[in-house]
């Protein structure tokens, strides 16, 4: 009898059985630190820049509130007070969440206070699309331990977040397609003209717009390649599990994306071009903070 | 395993909405997909001195808002539901406490080539109708 070795052939290919790994594998606890102090500290910013806004909000007549989500079923329109104390403690507890000190509890206060806040702003009969993620990676971090400590556990927070801001390209990218006339939407033009009238209407109504829109509306292959850009960008962010120089490609063309939309519409979507949206997806550890968690120590010890 | 599950149904699940059913913070993510035509209507306030002369109604001013996209939604809402002379007053008083040298308020959808609006000098309407008008005390 001859013992005999068979060379097995792996039934999912190398490639493709990466997402899976990717789900599966462990991360340095620090990553997490990282990332929550980051978002943390990017919606406290939030918080402190639209309060004021919000108030005015607040200040609008009855017949503007139009409630959606949280909003809706709470039911009722809150006064400027109450918009003023919400954020007020919102902004506190943030800046406390930011230590990691009893995550368990601030961290889930200061994510539905952030919600509460982002969903009365978009409660007034148009909702912008800056603040869906942050309030949404807000609530995976939530629920996510505190990152502390080496766990196996530490993972799975980054690859949610990581799932969440895929879906939401996804959805915009199929919306195109949905709602922007199909396979009409691929030959630019539609694009172009809504440049030019996104523009247009900032300039009649004395908001910035961008001065080199003009130029550019003459140019239709812009809008072409820009129109490939953008569904390459949103239908490819699945591409993201492949890893590696894929990920990496896709984060670049993804942020020369958000330059793009602000560059030529004057539109800041501030979560993802400060790198936060993709903040999960990186080796967040190797960013120095400044907690008491994510300190690193300064002389080398013996654990 | 389940919490993946549950993000990422959670996320797609706007899909099966229609395109006026956005919402927050699950979205269907609407934006970039209009289509505007060639020769559009542009519903906006805007500001008429003592002589005459238009003024400029910034988002705050017109919308009671800093961001253009909602103020203008809110103006394109209110006239096409017949509340022209409702957000003209609202908008009128705004304006009365800025300083803003305007002593009139007029709701008004204009309308423009895109295209030549954006590259003049100094945009021209092809044509404007009024919807509203009403005094700044």
């Amino acid at each position: 009898m001859t013992a005999t070795t068979e060379r097995q052939t792996p039934v999912v290919p190398a490639r493709l059985s990466r997402p899976i790994n990717w789900l599966m594998e462990e991360v340095p606890a620090r990553r997490l630190e990282v990332v929550r102090v980051i978002t943390v500290l990017y919606c406290v910013v939030w918080i402190a820049i639209r309060t004021d806004h919000w108030r005015h909000l607040a200040e609008l007549p009855e017949s503007r509130w139009r409630p959606v989500g949280l909003a809706g079923w709470l039911g009722g329109r809150p006064s400027s007070a109450t918009v003023t104390v919400i954020a007020v403690v919102a902004f506190g507890v943030g800046v406390y969440a930011l230590w990691g000190r009893r995550w368990a509890v601030v961290g889930p206060l200061f994510a539905v206070g952030f919600l509460w806040l982002t969903t009365f702003a978009a409660s007034w009969g148009q909702i912008l699309h800056t603040e869906h993620l942050p309030a949404l990676h807000l609530l995976v971090l939530a629920a996510a331990p505190s990152g502390r400590g080496s766990s196996s556990t530490t993972g799975w927070p980054l690859k949610v977040m990581t799932l969440v801001t895929i879906g939401t390209y996804v959805v915009a990218g199929l919306a195109k397609f949905r709602f922007g006339g199909g396979a009409s939407w691929l030959d630019g033009e539609r694009l172009l003209r809504l440049v030019a009238h996104d523009n247009l209407r900032k300039r009649l109504m004395g908001d910035p717009y961008s001065p080199i829109a003009a130029h550019l509306v003459g140019h239709p292959i812009v809008f072409r390649v820009g129109v490939w850009l953008t569904l390459i960008v949103e239908l490819g962010a699945p591409l993201v599990l492949l890893g590696g120089r894929i990920r990496r490609a896709w984060m670049t063309m993804a942020w020369t994306f958000h330059l793009g939309v602000l560059v030529l519409m004057a539109v800041l979507f501030p979560y993802p071009l400060f790198g936060l949206a993709f903040a999960s997806m990186l080796p967040a550890e190797r960013l120095p903070t400044v907690t008491r968690a994510g300190r690193r120590p300064s002389t080398p010890r013996s654990i | 395993m389940s919490l993946v599950v549950v993000a990422v149904v959670a996320v797609l699940y706007p899909l099966g909405r229609s395109l006026t059913h956005d919402s927050f913070p699950l979205s269907n993510y609407p934006m970039f997909t209009h289509n505007p035509r060639a020769v559009a209507g542009f519903q906006r306030a805007v500001g008429v001195t003592a002589d005459g002369d238009e003024v400029v109604l910034s988002p705050q001013l017109a919308g009671g808002t800093v961001e253009v996209i909602h103020a203008a939604q809110t103006i394109a809402t209110a006239l096409r539901h017949g509340r022209g002379d409702e957000l003209c007053a609202e908008i009128a008083e705004r304006v009365a406490e800025s300083g803003s040298p305007a002593v009139e308020v007029l709701g008004v959808t204009d309308r423009f080539d895109i295209i030549d609006g954006l590259r003049a000098e100094d945009p021209r309407a092809i044509d404007r109708d009024v919807h509203a008008a009403c005094e700044v005390r």
